[in-house]
């Protein structure tokens, strides 16, 4: 069976929450509070709270010295001049910087789900709530914790006051379970260059990575095939129990336009009918720590649940799941298969499972194989190896 | 990516923002080269090449890329060469040097299709010629040219920042191919906001502010001067000699000298006489120093600031007027090393570290050389000059008859025998003593105030001023003989007109002659007040020659006299009284565009320690004075309503309590349709800056910022219908600080309910 079926993967909708600036940073009352504050922080910054001199800079500083040094030499006042002015601009850096950042609003757009293995998308949307200026020049800093890769997201253009932007890359998780995407800081030399002002990011979102495709082969034996079982499903097919009318649409067949009807409603409507349900597999896992010693292989056993689960779906052979020691899941819409993928990036080997496993022709198992190999059963018989 | 910007402007591509980023570049260079040309350096030639070259290259921007190669990769050999040219047309004058190497890097780079870094090196050349210019002239202009500076920089520095991205970018020439200038403007003026322009301006107006207010705080406290800033040499435009010549005529150069700002409320009553130099001693050319003289001028060498008061203090404390306080002087540049006093003071200051000399005998005050910028200095307590202390030295025993045994003995006459030196030759000292004889017609003893009056009076009847004078053809006036060889002498013994030198020399030969020590003092007199800015300026037309006479009766002084046609009767020793050509008064553009430059020295180049000290009382006395002001002002009102309150109750008045007591409820019970009213209506004016500073976000800020860290505290202990509480009464802050302007959360329930759950947590108990 091939493999490389992909799902698509539906962006979460924003929720009001999800918004950080650089406000909710602090808890003080106060403003004599306040200003003990910014003294400590000028004095020992946060990590996500530095402000470095660029090359340009420390330049600027060294030029700004020198002057004031022949200033002071030589009470010289175009000295002074020259060395007031070289302070204010980096005074009127700051403020500059200050209303860059200023009604900047950033959060986090990630789908639902990831998975390992596949490159999946992942989105910053960024919000200028300024009036009348714009937004330069900045700099984010992602980072995926658990796999320890930073992404830097750069402001292409400027954000125009009142208006959005989208920064959109591509992560691809390589491991199934939690994964926390986190803004770590925001930067930017903006206006001048001077300095490099770096604050924090004040988001993180977590997001589920479902387990890797594998490679794998499954052919059920043929006494084992799925067959028609003539249960009607209430999905629209080729069977013959009537599930209502619709407007007919050009392609459609001739003999399933409902005349009566038609002439009742003044124009052509057509039969639609339910789709025969097909028996389709039970698969089961058994995630026992007993029964799976190895981390690599129980790793490999869940993306070959998964694979072989999304596979049958899409072959409309897949009639429930389950892991042992939880509830079994019909499936019937691709919610119900992501609910199980959602499952298997949950899952962890499992010392207490005590629920007895479904047993029949169509139920898939699976075993550790040889060499981390993971072998399915069905009905008791290999069908399929990882 | 998806971009959803509120503005449609235009916007310029990396390419434009590049081409923008060097054209800058290039006014940077041209603002620089502008400095250059304020320079005495001699000679426009190469400064005005640069500037030319610059501005082609701004005008045809594809122009750089067509330099040929091998030009290019000559171009440093071409510069060392001019160069070393230079060093040696100016013989190794370092300055010039430098001057010309900076700018011939700040060229090479500007004319070069840049990299981001290297324009951080344009600028920091552009930075160093700019100061340095600065600091060579003290010139008015520099004061707009940094101004300018620091604006195209910022500018630069902002694209360069939008450009951080892509810093190995340079330019070709391919990518000035289809450049106009008209379709680039438009283009820019099309990317730039009006709004944001006018911002910039509020910004860059912020800028001169607050860069103002460093320049004044910053301290003044001044180390040793270990090393010195470089100069130019200057050049003397005043002469420390009179010279006599046959034919010769003065030009009118009403170029400024230097200005005078006096202390407040103190205008010139007198005309000023402005010393600078005493000429001692004839020699057959004119007047000079001599050389004993021309040897203490140098002396006395004094290093300013020294530890302490530093400067001249009065040893004659005499009953002459003076002017109470600090008179600054701004001399400009290439007048004179000689330093313009008006007389003896108290202390004479500078407004940076200065050596000059002081002849403690003639009272004159020099710099070593001639500055090439103005200078300025503060003289403490000085006298309006009218006498002049004399040093406690020989010259009280002096006479005609030693002068002439010393002559006898050598060549040229030592101090203070050199007061008496006159015209060596035998018929001119006859012409002498004929006129002085009969000058004291018959009186050989008369007294000396009177054998001055009677000198003046003699010279004024017989010569009047005119700057044209020929004496070539002169005759003498009693005999046919040729004239004297001595040209003074001939024009002594003529009726041809003559000026201040001649005026001057004339009766100081005819004081000595009659036996009193006498010298010329050549200056400035007069003065034009600046009723702008009130400040008085001295002009070069004015320059000037007197005499000063030694006070026989005294032996203490000298007395100043001007035997000038146009000074009218002086009595010596008196104030001179002023007419309305020595002190004339100036109003007009002019004067307006010379009183920003008085500002210039004033309030920037002579800025000081002294300064800050005044600025600070002002503004505290402004301080207390409007506080003063303010505060009498409430209480007058307060007690006006005072006396109105307990005035008895009438109907008006019970009917304005009751409606005022009434309206203050009313306000009370709809304070919170009020504010809700307040927000639509200030939403409406001004949507954005309402939304971003009405009450309920700044509320829902704060309460976030309280509520946020007692909800993580309390989050893992809470069940969960209790987290949902917070989580809803979260999620309504949210809403309430960032959410639409119409509020779907009800603040003040919010607020509250936030309230009671962060007072629950802190009221229970942690447990252990």
């Amino acid at each position: 069976m091939n493999s490389s079926a992909a799902i698509n993967l539906a962006v979460a909708p924003p929720r009001p929450g999800d918004w950080a600036d650089l406000s909710q940073r602090q808890n003080l009352r106060g403003w004599s509070a306040r200003v003990w504050w910014l003294l400590w922080q000028m004095l020992l910054p946060a990590d996500t709270q530095r402000t470095r001199p660029t090359r340009a800079g420390a330049v600027l500083v060294a030029v700004a010295f020198g002057i004031g040094l022949a200033a002071y030499n030589n009470a010289n006042n175009v000295l002074f001049m020259a060395l007031s002015l070289l302070l204010s601009c980096l005074v009127l850096s700051g403020v500059l910087s200050w209303i860059n950042f200023r009604g900047l609003r950033w959060r986090l757009s990630l789908p639902a789900h990831w998975r390992a293995g596949e490159p999946g998308p992942a989105r910053l949307e960024l919000s200028n709530a300024k009036k009348m200026t714009p937004t330069y020049n900045l700099l984010f800093h992602a980072r995926a914790r658990r796999l320890a890769a930073d992404e830097p997201l750069r402001l292409p253009d400027r954000l125009d006051a009142g208006g959005t932007m989208a920064l959109d890359w591509i992560f691809q998780p390589t491991e199934r379970g939690r994964e926390t995407m986190e803004i770590l800081s925001v930067e930017s030399l903006f206006p001048f260059g001077f300095l490099r002002k770096k604050s924090g990011g004040s988001l993180q979102q977590e997001v589920w990575v479902w387990p890797a495709r594998v490679e794998y082969e499954f052919k059920p034996p043929s006494s084992r095939q799925p067959r028609l079982s003539g249960e009607i499903r209430r999905k629209p097919g080729g069977g013959s129990d009537l599930l209502g009318l619709r407007p007919y649409r050009p392609g459609d067949p001739p003999r399933f336009v409902h005349w009566k009807a038609s002439a009742r409603l003044r124009e052509l409507v057509v039969r639609q009918t339910g789709e025969e349900q097909q028996a389709g597999y039970h698969l089961v896992l058994d995630p026992a720590k007993t029964l799976w010693t190895d981390a690599a292989q129980f790793e490999r056993v869940c993306s070959f649940a998964a694979s072989l689960a999304e596979d049958l779906f899409m072959a409309s052979q897949l009639r429930a799941v389950t892991i042992r020691g939880a509830a079994t899941q019909t499936v019937t819409r691709l919610a119900d298969l992501q609910g199980f993928f959602d499952q298997l990036a949950r899952l962890t080997p499992d010392e207490h499972v005590t629920a007895r496993s479904p047993e029949g022709h169509d139920v898939i198992t699976f075993q550790p194989g040889a060499r981390q190999q993971v072998h399915a059963y069905l009905g008791g018989i290999l069908a399929g190896t990882a | 990516m998806l971009t959803l910007a509120a503005s449609s402007r235009a916007r310029l591509s990396r390419d434009e923002l590049h081409q923008l980023r060097w054209l800058l570049g290039l006014v940077l260079v041209l603002l620089a080269f502008w400095t250059l040309l304020s320079l005495e350096l001699g000679g426009l030639g190469w400064r005005a090449l640069f500037l030319a070259t610059a501005a082609a290259a701004l005008l045809f921007p594809g122009w750089p890329g067509r330099i040929p190669a091998w030009l290019r990769r000559w171009s440093f050999i071409l510069g060392a060469s001019a160069l070393f040219t230079q060093f040696i047309a100016t013989r190794f004058d370092l300055v010039s040097g430098l001057v010309l190497l900076v700018s011939l890097l700040a060229l090479a780079r500007g004319l070069q299709y840049r990299r981001l870094r290297e324009d951080w090196q344009l600028i920091l050349l552009c930075l160093f010629i700019i100061i340095l210019s600065g600091v060579l002239t003290l010139n008015l202009l520099f004061g707009l040219q940094i101004l300018l500076f620091t604006l195209v920089t910022m500018a630069l520095l902002f694209v360069m920042n939008l450009l951080e991205r892509d810093p190995g970018r340079a330019l070709t020439t391919e990518d000035w191919r289809n450049f106009r200038w008209r379709h680039f403007a438009r283009k820019v003026r099309g990317a730039v906001d009006l709004r944001q322009l006018a911002q910039a301006g509020a910004l860059f107006t912020g800028l001169v502010l607050v860069s103002t207010l460093i320049f004044v705080s910053m301290p003044r406290f001044q180390f040793s001067q270990s090393f010195s800033l470089p100069s130019l040499h200057g050049v003397a435009g005043f002469h420390d000699k009179i010279e006599y010549a046959e034919t010769r005529s003065i030009d009118s150069d009403d170029s400024i000298a230097f200005r005078v700002d006096l202390p407040p409320g103190y205008h010139l009553a007198h005309t000023p006489y402005w010393r600078m130099i005493a000429l001692d001693e004839y020699r057959k050319t004119g007047f000079e120093v001599s050389n004993s003289q021309a040897f203490e001028n140098r002396r006395n060498v004094i290093r300013y600031p020294e530890p302490g008061r530093s400067g001249e203090h009065l040893v004659f404390p005499s009953e002459a007027e003076h002017i109470p306080g600090a008179v600054s002087i701004f001399l400009e540049g290439n007048v004179s090393e000689y330093l313009p006093i008006l007389g003896p003071f108290d202390s004479l200051l500078f407004n940076s570290t200065q050596t000059f000399m002081a002849n403690e005998k003639m009272k004159t005050y020099r710099t070593d050389l001639p500055s090439p910028k103005v200078l300025g200095y503060q003289v403490e307590n000085m006298e309006v000059g009218d006498q002049i202390p004399s040093a406690p030295d020989r010259i009280a025993n002096l006479t005609l008859a030693k002068a002439d045994e010393v002559r006898a003995r050598a060549s040229l006459l030592p101090y203070p025998y050199s007061y008496f030196s006159l015209p060596v030759a035998a018929g001119d000292r006859e012409i002498l003593e004929r006129i002085v004889a009969q000058i004291q017609a018959g009186k050989p003893d008369m007294p000396e105030a009177d054998f001055i009056a009677a000198t003046v009076t003699y010279l004024r009847e017989h010569h009047v001023g005119n700057l044209d004078v020929d004496l070539s053809k002169v005759r003498p006036l009693l005999t046919d003989a040729p004239p004297p060889t001595d040209l003074l002498i001939r024009w002594l013994d003529s009726n041809s007109p003559g000026w201040c030198e001649h005026f001057s020399g004339a009766f100081v030969l005819l004081c000595r002659v009659a036996g009193y020590p006498a010298r010329v003092v050549a200056g400035y007199r007069g003065a034009a007040y600046n009723s702008i800015d009130n400040y008085y300026l001295v002009r070069q037309n004015y320059a000037h020659a007197w005499a000063e006479v030694f006070d026989e009766t005294r032996k203490d002084r000298w007395l100043r006299v001007d035997p000038s046609p146009g000074a009218g009767v002086i009595v010596p020793g008196q104030p001179a009284v002023a007419t309305s050509m020595d002190i004339t008064t100036e109003n007009g553009w002019s004067a307006f565009v010379d009183g920003l430059r008085m500002i210039w020295y004033r309030r920037v180049i002579n800025f000081d320690q002294t300064d800050q000290q005044e600025l600070v009382a002002k503004v505290s006395e402004y301080g207390k004075d409007f506080g003063a002001t303010a505060k009498a002002w409430f209480l007058e009102k307060w007690q006006a309503v005072m006396d109105w309150y307990q005035r008895p109750l009438t109907p008006l008045k019970a009917a304005v309590l009751s409606a005022l007591i009434f309206l203050f409820g009313l306000a009370f019970l709809l304070r919170r349709r009020l504010r809700n009213f307040w927000l639509r209506a200030s939403a409406r004016f001004w949507p954005r800056s309402a939304r971003q500073l009405a009450p309920v976000r700044l509320d829902a800020g704060r309460w976030l910022r309280i509520f946020q860290p007692a909800w993580e505290a309390a989050a893992p202990g809470l069940p969960k219908p209790a987290r949902a509480e917070w989580q809803k009464v979260h999620r309504d802050l949210l809403i309430l600080r960032y959410g639409p302007p119409d509020f779907p959360a009800d603040p003040e329930g919010t607020f509250r309910h936030a309230r009671q759950l962060v007072r629950a947590v802190k009221s229970t108990p942690v447990k252990a």
